[in-house]
């Protein structure tokens, strides 16, 4: 039972920080431009669909680490200058519609592109090390390392640099900011940018876990938004530490009762959490 | 003024108008379009319960799917157990959905803005898969189909197997809802429903108990869409998990909010309008559509943020407003 | 012959404005379908072109329509021209229940071919069955032609009860072997396991646990944790085409294949074996149709190949075209389908819908032998259950391809049926 449960530790440790990558995206949009982006799991899965045409025409999944959030970057610059641009400053409704249709519009245009039939990459890293209770892969291993980098590189981005400086400045007040001289709006198109990266980012690592599908986005945004209320909208500590919880209690809890009893266990932490605490774990008043 | 009240300053005639042609619609369409109005009536009457919780109450709740799945299993559940009638199905698919969303709304009406969002998110989700789980009950995707009982009026007997029989059946539920509700909004209570939404910190200084009047508006919400629910299977004749599912709670917003949130109206023309162009573009472009829908809905967004009978009521009172000032002066 | 809506407007976005000028003139009514004495044959088709299904829902409507083709190119069905409408359920069921009645009432169909999604094809039973209109379904969860079916409901192809008999034959089910059962949360994973459970536990076969997953499952690994692999000897999976896929792969990477085999409930359609990697030659399916036209006997393999040139298919599965991975084991139904509705129509002399209970009556019990018009090989139409019984094939992957590993006949997935609607009035 304790390797058992040992093993549900790593795997939710694991799984969680690949959740912590796209909800991290989704809390700095929302935090920085008050939209809520229901097409956020759409964005990761074009992450996976790019990673898939690396891996299938480009020579090699690896690739994808670079092209994935590099694709995204590009698109998401599309996107803010078409829609986002429009919708900031509107009330939250406004902004979940807008990108709700933006959601119908990507989906089915990498539906009608890249087909709907599920396909798979074939695990980059294809070995094994043993492990209480069976073996583990090491390529969840390699995710989980990786993922954690990104969250260290983000915030010692945000921390130490020029932009992380304005972004911050920005956040609080950005009516100061501008009369600053801060260029808010390039600042907002970053922010939209780097979040659909990392949305892409995380694509690119779970598509050799789960394959490719057009709409694998589905599942994981709700899990994501999610983990970004548990956490308190806009933290970005705070939404790694909710996303590890939430899936290692899931894990744990499937030892016990049946998986679909563990989700609901899973999800009535969150509701027991903001009954504690409404701000959220890491959230302010 | 918000465009909800403008609305109820309306002479009575265009309500006659419409209520004339609604009595006359089924007899000019063809069967089809004749069922695609009886559902839009019938989703309308559900986005109708979101708009009582959003557009007035200022509530965004966004799990209205699992009163609209209380109301069908309500309604098979009665029909089936307690007694074949159609009346006694409707009833207990609001009690039901009223059941639910006292316990509910009693937990979620503590909580402000994007938490009350998703609480309500997640309570529909485990409610889906729960539904999904406990098959012995609900069917899971299978549902449970059901042979509808004749509907007894007054000593007459109709068989619900005709379609006007099943439109005027929807449409007489609806119309008593809506009145209902609009007459609910014209009560002192239900005007301090949408003062408290304007302004809480007055609403509670003129001595309102905000937190009251949020639950009774989150109830009649819960109820009204347990009602739609319960035409669900009159409509056809089985229910099903799917119904608990997040993507109806999502269509309730949309069709509200592109309606014209607040208005009361507005969920009625929204679920009619976006229903009909989903059918008409799906026919015609299979593999294209979700994109028009996509761009349709921002364009509308876009172009009347309020919606499209919250905008037209906002360029009503606009002009109002300006020819009074033009008469003062 | 109308054509499909879907070629159509390929060719001709164009009319998308006309799309929202028809929007506009909705409300005002559809012209009333005028029907004269040589009339057209109307069959609707309701089929699943977006959503999860997607895969199944643009073979079955490929074949449908190619069916229908040839029908009309030798003279319609008694001289009467067949036309041939599709809508998209959007694999939900409420978009799928709206079309049903479009194709029902606005089109005016006197057929209808099913969907792939049991789900609708459950809520549709009702439905057809106040309009009167003969509905073939080919959804595989059990029930469809069990207890909620009634008599309008007809199935032309195998389901998973079948399914189960026929993999746990060729697994060789017996008293050492032990199962686990993993499945997807919903009506025909549970099913897939219910029914194996059914077939194995009898022969001595021993499942020592059970879990399902809710829908949207990512990440199986934590249910993976829960199999001690020296204590199973082969793992039931209830899961469809992408779940499947994921499951496999993850089984595989946790090291869980070593000693251990999967059976899985269905063929996976539009899905390669190459994707299925290393850990696919682990895996058993149960298939209704032939992968390759190799796995046909010489017998019937000109009918086969016939039909997959009708329907663009190549003879190893493939679409002639984009050589993706097409769906051998489902698509043909669609195609017999229709040839079931031409050979109701001829043998009853069906007029119109007034006719609907001499054709139905006139299905039930038919037989067919392998033709061009039933590919796939002989059946019988049961007449208690309108359940079709017809031989099986159950696959493994080697060498990144299906390998044909069992054939079960018709007669020996024979089961006892509950219901019994010829007892039903028309």
């Amino acid at each position: 039972m304790i390797e058992l449960i040992a093993s549900q530790v790593v795997n939710g440790l694991v799984w969680g920080l690949i959740l912590a990558l796209i909800s991290i995206g989704l809390t700095l949009i929302y935090g920085q431009l008050e939209i809520v982006n229901v097409a956020h799991g759409t964005l990761y899965t074009i992450g996976a669909v790019v990673a898939y045409y690396c891996f299938a025409h480009l020579g090699g999944w690896a690739l994808s680490i670079v092209l994935s959030p590099l694709a995204l970057i590009l698109l998401a610059l599309v996107i803010y200058w078409t829609t986002i641009k429009y919708c900031q400053g509107k009330p939250l409704i406004v902004t979940v519609i807008i990108t709700w249709g933006l959601l119908f519009i990507l989906e089915q245009t990498v539906f009608l592109t890249y087909g709907g039939v599920p396909k798979s990459i074939a695990n980059p890293i294809p070995y094994n090390i043993p492990f209480i209770g069976g073996d583990y892969p090491i390529y969840r291993i390699f995710c989980a390392v990786f993922s954690g980098l990104i969250v260290i590189a983000l915030m010692v981005f945000l921390k130490r640099t020029r932009y992380g400086l304005w972004i911050r400045a920005t956040k609080q007040d950005h009516e100061t900011a501008m009369n600053m001289g801060i260029p808010v709006s390039r600042v907002y198109a970053l922010v939209f940018c780097l979040g659909s990266a990392l949305a892409g980012l995380g694509g690119a690592l779970a598509a050799p876990i789960t394959s490719v599908t057009f709409n694998m986005g589905h599942a994981i945004v709700i899990d994501a938004f999610i983990v970004v209320i548990m956490a308190g909208f806009g933290s970005i500590i705070g939404t790694l530490v909710a996303a590890l919880i939430i899936e290692v209690v899931i894990g744990v809890s499937a030892a016990f009762v049946n998986p679909v009893m563990a989700k609901v266990i899973g999800m009535a932490l969150m509701v027991a959490v903001l009954f504690v605490r409404p701000e959220g774990l890491f959230g302010e008043e | 003024m918000s465009p909800g009240s403008l609305s109820h300053r309306f002479a009575w005639w265009p309500l006659l108008v419409i209520a004339l042609g609604l009595i006359v619609a089924p007899h000019l369409l063809d069967r089809y379009p004749r069922y695609v109005l009886t559902e839009a009536i019938m989703w309308g009457l559900f986005a109708l319960g979101f708009d009582i919780v959003f557009g007035k109450a200022g509530l965004l709740h966004f799990g209205m799917s699992s009163f609209f799945g209380f109301g069908a299993y309500g309604f098979v559940y009665g029909v089936k157990y307690v007694y074949p009638s159609i009346w006694v199905g409707l009833v207990s698919g609001m009690v039901v959905a009223f059941v639910f969303s006292v316990v509910s709304g009693w937990i979620v009406t503590r909580f402000k803005s994007h938490y009350f969002v998703v609480f309500t998110i997640v309570i529909s989700m485990i409610l889906f898969l729960l539904a999904m789980n406990l098959r012995v009950v609900t069917g899971a995707d299978e549902g449970i189909n059901i042979r509808l009982p004749d509907l007894g009026i007054l000593g007459w007997s109709f068989s619900l197997r005709s379609t006007f029989v099943r439109y005027y059946l929807i449409l007489g539920v609806a119309a008593a809802a809506f009145l209902g509700v609009r007459r609910f909004f014209n009560s002192p209570v239900g005007r301090a429903v949408v003062a408290v939404r304007e302004n809480e910190e007055r609403g509670r200084m003129i001595g309102y108990n905000a937190a009251h009047l949020k639950l009774v508006a989150y109830m009649l919400s819960g109820t009204v869409a347990g009602l739609a629910g319960a035409l669900y299977p009159v409509l056809n004749s089985s229910t099903n998990a799917e119904l608990f599912f997040w993507t109806l709670s999502a269509k309730a917003v949309l069709w509200t909010v592109v309606g014209g949130a607040g208005t009361l109206w507005g969920p009625f023309i929204g679920s009619a309008l976006l229903v009909t162009a989903e059918d008409i573009f799906s026919t015609w472009l299979v593999d294209f559509y979700p994109i028009l829908v996509g761009v349709l809905l921002i364009a509308i967004i876009q172009l009347a943020p309020k919606g499209i009978l919250g905008s037209i009521f906002a360029a009503i009172s606009g002009r109002r407003a300006a020819q009074e000032a033009g008469g003062g002066s | 012959m109308k054509e499909s809506k879907k070629t159509t407007t390929r060719r001709d976005f164009l009319k998308t404005s006309a799309a929202a000028a028809g929007a506009l003139s909705f409300g005002l009514g559809f012209p009333a379908i005028v029907r004269g004495k040589s009339e057209p044959i109307r069959i609707g088709s309701l089929m699943d072109m977006t959503g999860a299904l997607y895969a199944f829902g643009t073979w079955g409507h490929r074949s449908a329509e190619a069916a229908v083709k040839r029908i009309n190119e030798q003279g319609g069905i008694g001289g009467r021209e067949v036309v041939y409408i599709m809508e998209d359920s959007a694999t939900n069921v409420q978009t799928g229940l709206r079309k049903l009645r479009k194709l029902l009432h606005h089109d005016g169909c006197d057929f209808i071919l099913g969907t792939c999604n049991s789900g609708i094809c459950i809520s549709a039973a009702p439905i057809v069955e106040q309009s009167g209109i003969p509905f073939f379904a080919h959804g595989t969860a059990l029930s469809v032609t069990q207890e909620k079916g009634n008599r309008f409901v007809f199935r032309g192809i195998n389901n998973s009860r079948m399914g189960a008999i026929a993999l746990a034959k060729t697994t060789g089910a017996e008293k050492s072997k032990r199962y686990y059962a993993l499945g997807a949360d919903y009506e025909w994973g549970r099913s897939v396991i219910s029914e194996f459970r059914r077939v194995v536990e009898p022969l001595g076969g021993k499942i020592v646990g059970e879990e399902f997953s809710p829908i949207g499952t990512e990440d199986f690994v934590p249910y993976l944790n829960k199999i001690n692999p020296d204590d199973v000897d082969i793992l039931v999976a209830g899961y469809f085409t992408g779940d499947i896929l994921k499951l496999v792969n993850q089984a595989y990477e946790k090291g869980l294949l070593k000693n251990m085999d999967i059976i899985g409930g269905a063929m996976p359609t539009g899905i390669s074996p190459k994707e299925f990697g290393p850990g696919g030659s682990s895996v058993w399916f149960t298939s209704y149709g032939p992968q390759y036209v190799t796995d046909v006997p010489e017998s019937m393999r000109a009918y086969n190949e016939h039909f997959r040139a009708a329907v663009g298919m190549d003879n190893e599965g493939r679409d002639v075209k984009t050589h993706e991975e097409g769906s051998p084991s489902y698509c043909w139904t669609c195609w017999e389908h229709v040839y079931w509705i031409k050979r109701g129509i001829e043998k009853s002399g069906w007029k119109s819908k007034d006719d609907v209970g001499k054709f139905i009556s006139s299905l039930e019990g038919m037989s067919v032998e392998a033709s061009d018009d039933f590919p796939q090989g002989a059946k019988t139409m049961r007449p208690q259950d309108h359940q079709v019984f017809t031989d099986q094939r159950v696959y493994k992957i080697q060498d990144m391809k299906f390998v044909l590993k069992g054939v079960v006949t018709g007669k020996e997935t024979e089961y006892p049926s509950k219901v019994d609607y010829t007892k039903q009035k028309v």
